[in-house]
């Protein structure tokens, strides 16, 4: 009977010891919301982890719904990154709970308070428009990923110190970009309201159409006061958004043209998520640098 | 153990959506969910108004009681002013709807304030929202819920079932035989009220209309007294459940989404059969 138990225990011994073994050489299993974390968290993770993306290309996080695997993969995740400020809604109790179990990182909680934007209390989440924020976040990816897996934090540094230098040319890019457009037109008029930090980070005036709650509907006040910006400075386009409906900015210009205004749609920008992996916009900084030339070439 | 707690909680849910819609189609309410589903938005935006926050518990509690006041209204203009139950309930429920959507853009405006976010449940994660008392994990909260609105429930119809069954099939006899029937018939309205606002926060809008609808429809086909029609949706729900759970594993899909559809084509394949056998016997 002793000699049972004591086979027993040393064979959980061995067990326990070469699971984690095997655990230590597999690649890391790391589980995010949006494909833009998705997308900053393989930049920095490389081929030392699994990353799976919860929301494809295009997706509003809005209208997110879960699939059964989704279930499986934040199960068996190793971490979770997601972007946090609500931007995933309800989902963020799923966060809170499942923080009890394993590592949980909310990117916009990382973010130094004081540059986050508030309308009436509430924050706008869509901070990685503004490439500086997204930098922060970065860093909290390494420090996190670095906690769960030592001994790769030298590959971890290496790959973040690279794409900082891009995110820096990236940056200063973007700024000399929306400099060239007239000081008066530097207007940016797009369905919802997710480029607050885009335009306090560049210097680009922004309006939208709805709140930035995407499922709001917009009230006919708002039409009527974008109608009069557009033909007052004579602002040349208005955009719509990949995850966004048309509809709202297609009857803003046919509005403005009907009352002898001239306004074209200047083109679709991305906001809460990347194209397609093959596409121009299919990266952060591919998709930063779509939307920039997008505004520019339209608003000159 | 994470797929064993989603699909108690829906077979919860079904049971309870099963037994309730029964005694909904047999009063042609059915639409009552989908109508409720709706009409919550102003519990939503009134709660958020006067707290001034967006807390689970209270919404749930706003949303329940405008859930009540979507079925009571109804009823009281379908008694008072003589309109069919259908254009009562759909009056009410679009005409609170709208309301909250004033609401939202005069007071609201840039809050996330939709039913969508705040109340509607998502089935993959059940699992991962547990229930803690001194320490101990005693599994999803979502399954604890459904398990007492099931228990109400079979409470309930059982206490009233000959009061159900004789004024869902004989009203007139019933007021003859002194049964109240006004009574009876908001305490159902109370009871499908905070059914479908709870099993809302625990899989979602969609499946709980599409389950207070179909089982119940199926059953209709055949049932032959109440206690069987009882029987008969309990079952339809259940296969539904235990079906389109199978298919979402398989397919990798929306777990609410797959129960919904596996249910109407459930639906579906009884009809042919029925036809099927109508015409052999009508041939032989």
């Amino acid at each position: 009977m002793k000699n049972a138990i004591k086979y027993i225990a040393l064979s959980w011994l061995f067990a326990t010891f070469f699971s984690q073994n095997l655990a230590y050489g597999s690649p890391i299993k790391v589980v995010t919301t949006t494909n833009i974390v998705h997308e900053l968290v393989l930049q920095i993770g490389g081929d030392k982890i699994q990353a799976e993306a919860l929301m494809g290309p295009g997706v509003d996080p809005h209208f997110y719904k879960a699939t059964f695997g989704d279930m499986r993969k934040l199960a068996h995740a190793d971490i979770v990154f997601y972007n946090g400020l609500h931007l995933e809604g309800r989902m963020q109790s799923v966060f809170d709970n499942l923080s009890s179990m394993k590592p949980v990182v909310g990117l916009g909680y990382a973010i130094e308070q004081h540059l986050l934007l508030k309308e009436n209390d509430i924050v706008d989440p869509h901070f990685w428009l503004d490439v500086r924020l997204w930098r922060q976040a970065m860093h909290e990816v390494v420090l996190r990923l670095t906690e769960l897996a030592p001994q790769h934090a030298d590959y971890f540094d290496a790959r973040a110190d690279a794409y900082l230098l891009e995110l820096n040319q990236l940056d200063v890019w973007i700024r000399q970009q929306i400099a060239t457009i007239p000081e008066s037109r530097r207007v940016l008029i797009s369905a919802h309201n997710a480029f607050g930090y885009y335009g306090a980070a560049y210097n680009i005036e922004v309006l939208g159409l709805q709140g930035i709650n995407t499922t709001s509907e917009y009230g006919l006040q708002d039409l009527r006061h974008l109608k009069d910006i557009i033909k007052k400075r004579k602002i040349k386009a208005v955009f719509i958004e990949s995850s966004v409906s048309e509809r709202a900015i297609e009857s803003l210009i046919a509005g403005v043209n009907a009352e002898g205004g001239k306004v074209a749609l200047g083109g679709q920008l991305y906001s809460d998520a990347l194209g397609s992996a093959k596409s121009s916009a299919g990266s952060y900084i591919g998709m930063m640098r779509y939307n920039t030339r997008t505004i520019v070439k339209a608003l000159k | 153990m994470y797929e064993f707690w989603i699909l108690i909680t829906a077979s919860l849910v079904a049971s309870s959506c099963a037994l309730i819609g029964s005694l909904l189609i047999l009063r042609r309410m059915s639409m009552l969910g989908d109508a409720i589903s709706h009409s919550v938005l102003l519990g939503i935006v009134l709660v958020y108004l006067w707290i001034g926050h967006a807390s689970l518990h209270w919404m749930l509690f706003g949303a329940a009681m405008v859930g009540l006041m979507t079925a009571w209204l109804s009823q009281f203009i379908h008694q008072h002013a003589h309109l069919p139950p259908d254009a009562s309930l759909g009056l009410v429920f679009t005409w609170l709807f709208s309301l909250a959507i004033i609401l939202i853009t005069l007071y609201a405006d840039h809050v996330h304030l939709d039913q969508e976010h705040v109340l509607y449940g998502e089935m993959a994660f059940i699992p991962f929202t547990t229930l803690t008392l001194a320490n101990i994990n005693l599994g999803p909260q979502a399954f604890w819920l459904a398990l007492v609105v099931l228990i109400i429930n079979l409470i309930v119809l059982w206490i009233g079932f000959e009061r159900f069954k004789l004024t869902s099939f004989h009203p007139t006899l019933a007021l003859t035989l002194g049964v109240q029937v006004g009574v009876w018939h908001y305490i159902l309205m109370t009871l499908v009220s905070f059914t479908v606002v709870a099993s809302f926060d625990v899989v979602g809008a969609i499946l709980v209309v599409a389950l207070l609808v179909i089982p119940a429809s199926t059953a209709y086909l055949f049932a032959k007294s109440l206690k069987h029609m009882f029987w008969l949706a309990w079952v339809f729900s259940q296969i539904a459940v235990l079906v389109g759970f199978a298919i979402s594993m398989w397919l990798d899909t929306v777990i609410s989404a797959s129960i919904g559809v596996t249910a109407g084509l459930l639906l579906l394949l009884i009809l042919v059969i029925k036809q099927l056998q109508q015409r052999t016997r009508s041939g032989a």
